[in-house]
């Protein structure tokens, strides 16, 4: 076990080490195609220009993520006609099919809802591994927080950056041309 | 041991001072990673480990599952790898090896993916190659797939090798014996409807998995439709095969679901109906209609039987956004008397005289009942609770879960918790309950703290030791910029857990556990 475990050390300590020394403040998030709900695609990359982006993992059996949705809402209500979008990813694939529109509707969620019904933007894109797990970009797309799980208080935080990246009136026509 | 936890500490504190929300990156490439290290310290030999049956197996009290990931991105191109290194218990069974590997192009919805992928066709009647972590499922292909996703149509084209999913055996010894080609198409010519079909072509090379099924067509037609608060969807599956002995091994499967969602009530509803649909055979398939139930329990995991049909109604109220309402009742109910794996047959008294010794095979049944309510009762607390029954009439008998949680702010970023729960057994083995309380404090996405611990009414043994009446734990999670450390220290009670149609039954483990992810 120890020669392994040093070999993964290392490794990742040179990715960890390379990109430290590469200094760049935020990446951008990695671009995605996904239904909602209707069958309609979204593109993430399309969406850019308007104001931040709250990308979020989450399935029907995860507490913390209906705790993370409701919280979410309210603060999409709040700045949604300021260009903030949000959109919530469905990871369970085909066993809560039924279930999802009724519960979305149910809990009051209006924003996009989309749907990762094998996995692959979740596991493979993104590398989540555990949800809720938690994308923001700026109007850009450049990745300003990722966050694994969600504790009631979190939105403190989360509503700072919401608002730091939300493009100033004046700005807003100028950007959307990107 | 001592050697890899100081790497261990080396790895968390070196990562932990370079990692932050950065990538190595130019205008048109970058590079990204993710690291998932789970380490297990035992405080005493694992209790599911048999030295007397397992003589010359050598076992260590610690053990560790590390997932490396690394992806390259370049222009519309990527390509990326997975690295795991597996250390359990049983020290002969270490592995280390690159899982998945796999390189793609996209753009405009058109995706071309060579390497590892996962695919689910619709509802996952013909096919449905996934990852679930929670029941160490993975049942992913390995070839080359062509999807595109577009607002009036969409498509999947594959051909791939997979292995079928054993409970108990690792990726590292499974071989890619089976050759899985399809494809699938929908169209939707209007926002809202939506119709399509599947062809899948299956083939095994191992003639030693006998009254399996051996080569098999399976072909599938769907429709669906969303308008306004209604959403209705209908697919059919018929599959044509053999075994390696000739035999016809047809069957078919039928899936429903109709909902209507309002904003102050909305209603589900769900119907299975499958016969010797699944290949190549019911425990680990590579395809899964949806399991029908609120707790993702269905009996072809729990049981092994062939078919099965069964429903599921339930509601979800809201008088309003800080109040909410779900109840659920499914049945199921098992099909057909020819079963591929003997041990899934219940024998009980001849119900007509039971004074007989005779004892008869009987169908198997799974009902569930499920309440819940969530009240956010000020802007400072909010209550969860939901009561959850099980009726089975296999082995594993009823199971019963009571749970209630609760959290309030302390100030705008600070919360504490608390959690407890009895869940109630009824195996063949007589009457057993658990129940648990778990305390917490968490501040700002910072950091969370807690305690807790389980007490049951009698020693349950499902392995070969006998889980202690009472466990105790402390766990503390750190997280800091897009790094997650976990660390429980204490006992942490196991039991029998179902996801996306799979079971598995999870040890009790007592003793240090440390889960660290990194993202850089």
């Amino acid at each position: 076990m120890k020669v392994r475990m040093h070999q993964i050390l290392g490794l990742v300590l040179v990715l960890a080490a390379l990109a430290g020394a590469q200094a760049i403040q935020t990446r951008m998030a990695p671009d995605f195609t996904l239904p909602d709900m209707d069958g309609k695609v979204v593109t993430l990359s399309k969406n850019y220009g308007q104001g931040p982006i709250y990308i979020s993992f989450w399935a029907t059996w995860c507490k913390p993520c209906m705790e993370e949705l409701k919280i979410i809402e309210k603060i999409y209500e709040k700045y949604k006609g300021q260009g903030f979008q949000v959109f919530a990813i469905n990871t369970e694939g085909p066993k809560a099919a039924a279930k999802i529109k009724s519960f979305v509707k149910a809990n009051g969620l209006t924003f996009k809802i989309l749907l990762d019904n094998d996995g692959e933007v979740f596991r493979r894109t993104f590398k989540g591994t555990s949800q809720p797990f938690t994308i923001l970009t700026s109007s850009t797309g450049k990745m300003v927080l990722s966050q694994v799980g969600f504790k009631p208080g979190d939105e403190i935080e989360i509503e700072k950056l919401i608002t730091s990246n939300i493009l100033p009136p004046a700005a807003d026509s100028s950007t959307k041309s990107e | 041991m001592k050697k890899s936890f100081s790497g261990f500490a080396i790895f968390t504190i070196t990562t932990l001072f370079f990692s932050t929300n950065i990538q190595a990156q130019g205008d048109n490439w970058s590079v990204s990673a993710s690291n998932w290290m789970q380490y297990w310290y035992n405080q005493a030999e694992p209790n599911w480990i048999r030295n007397d049956t397992l003589p010359l197996e050598k076992t260590s009290r610690d053990s560790l599952d590390n997932r490396f990931s690394v992806d390259f991105n370049f222009g519309d191109f990527y390509a990326g790898a997975w690295l795991r290194t597996f250390e359990p218990n049983f020290t002969s069974s270490s592995n280390e090896k690159i899982t998945q590997r796999y390189l793609g192009w996209r753009q405009d919805g058109l995706n071309i993916h060579v390497g590892n992928f996962y695919k689910t066709f619709d509802h996952g009647l013909t096919l449905n190659a996934f990852l679930d972590d929670a029941v160490y499922f993975d049942n992913n292909l390995d070839g080359v797939r062509v999807s595109g996703m577009y607002d009036h149509f969409d498509f999947d084209a594959l051909s791939g090798r997979g292995f079928r999913f054993q409970q108990g055996v690792n990726e590292f010894n499974l071989t890619r014996d089976f050759t899985i080609r399809g494809a699938r198409g929908a169209v939707k010519p209007i926002t809202g409807l939506k119709f399509g079909g599947s062809l899948v072509k299956f083939k095994q090379s191992s003639s030693l998995q006998f009254n399996q099924s051996d080569d098999i067509n399976l072909s599938s037609v769907n429709g669906g439709i969303s308008k306004g608060p209604f959403d209705i969807y209908a697919e059919y599956a018929f599959k044509e095969g053999n075994t390696g002995e000739e035999e016809k091994t047809d069957g078919d499967g039928t899936y429903l679901s109709a909902s209507f969602s309002h904003r102050l009530f909305s209603i589900y509803s769900e119907y299975k109906n499958y016969y010797s649909l699944l290949y190549p055979g019911p425990i680990g398939p590579f395809n899964t209609p949806p399991p029908v139930s609120h707790s993702g329990r269905n009996l072809s995991a729990m049981a092994g039987v062939p078919g099965e049909t069964g429903y599921q109604i339930g509601a979800l109220i809201s008088p309003n956004f800080n109040l909410n309402f779900e109840v659920a009742f499914s049945e199921a109910y098992s099909r057909g008397s020819k079963l591929q794996y003997r041990d899934s047959i219940i024998y009980r008294p001849d119900p007509i005289d039971t004074s007989l010794e005779r004892h008869v095979p009987i169908g198997l049944y799974l009902g569930e009942k499920y309440a819940g309510i969530r009240w956010n009762a000020t802007d400072k607390i909010v209550f969860n609770a939901h009561w959850d029954r099980q009726d089975y009439n296999g082995l594993e008998g009823d199971e019963i879960e009571t749970y209630f949680d609760s959290y309030y702010y302390l100030s705008p970023s600070q919360t504490v918790s608390l959690a407890t729960y009895q869940r109630t057994l009824s195996p063949i083995t007589g009457k057993y309950h658990e129940d648990y309380l778990t305390l917490g404090y968490s501040r700002n996405n910072l950091i969370e703290v807690s305690i807790g611990g389980s007490t049951t009414n009698k020693v349950y043994q499902p392995f070969e030791k006998a889980d202690p009446k009472r466990l105790a734990f402390i766990e503390a999670t750190i997280h800091y910029k897009t790094n997650e450390l976990s660390i429980l220290h204490g006992g942490e009670r196991g039991g029998l857990i179902c996801s996306s149609g799979i079971c598995t039954i999870r040890p009790t483990f007592q003793g240090t556990r440390v889960i660290l992810l990194s993202r850089f």
